[in-house]
């Protein structure tokens, strides 16, 4: 799942099509720790639905991490 | 479909200011808010598919906010390569601006090294020894190098 992503045009600068490639897997990657750590503390307290407390206390390291 | 509309502000104030006199303002806003709304449905299949991978569900107001933190995060990616590039002396970003960015976590840049890699692989035209007898070989066979979105 490629995300199409404009570069920023403050400058004028074009990006290689590769580096957009990794630059949309990094982006899905922060998705997808966000929503599994999420998912973690979820389970954790025994619920099955991700709420926004839940994405409250995976923020900061995942801030850190990314 | 309206859940791009929905608004969560638990986590974010986007407060939308009416006073913007400039049109180039304006053009601007909502360009960004358009590639806010795509990124939303990018991120929509992405947590959908995770959430199918771990049985749990998720309410929607998360996938908003998720999404609005990807694209800040976005902004600030875009930013920093730019200024990669620019000190490399370079006009275009490169896939190693890409890794750099995520230097801070050896995790994150070996696994975006290795994709990297990957993707160098499939570059159907690295190698420039083909050239020759290339032509032939490239229409009997098409699909061996085609790249898989």
């Amino acid at each position: 799942r490629v995300k199409i992503e404009d570069g920023e045009t403050s400058k004028v600068e074009v990006t290689n099509p590769n580096a957009v490639r990794l630059s949309s897997e990094l982006l899905r990657l922060f998705v997808t720790e966000a929503v599994q750590r999420a998912a973690t503390i979820a389970e954790a307290e025994g619920g099955t639905k991700i709420e926004a407390t839940h994405l409250e206390r995976i923020l900061p390291q995942l801030l850190l991490d990314f | 479909m309206d859940p791009l509309t929905a608004t969560m502000e638990d986590c974010f104030d986007v407060s939308d200011d009416a006073e913007k006199e400039d049109d180039e303002e304006e053009e601007e806003e909502e360009a960004t808010a358009h590639l806010r709304n795509r990124f939303r449905i990018s991120t929509i299949s992405i947590a959908e598919s995770e959430a199918k991978r771990n049985n749990v569900e998720i309410s929607k107001s998360v996938i908003v906010c998720i999404s609005d933190l990807a694209f800040k995060y976005a902004e600030q990616l875009a930013d920093d390569l730019e200024l990669f590039a620019h000190h490399a002396n370079r006009k275009i970003v490169n896939m190693k601006d890409v890794i750099l960015s995520a230097h801070r976590n050896k995790h994150l840049a070996d696994t975006l090294r290795s994709f990297s890699h990957d993707l160098k692989a499939k570059e159907p035209q690295s190698e420039k020894k083909r050239k020759k007898s290339s032509n032939k070989e490239d229409k009997a066979f098409p699909s061996v190098l085609h790249i898989d979105p």
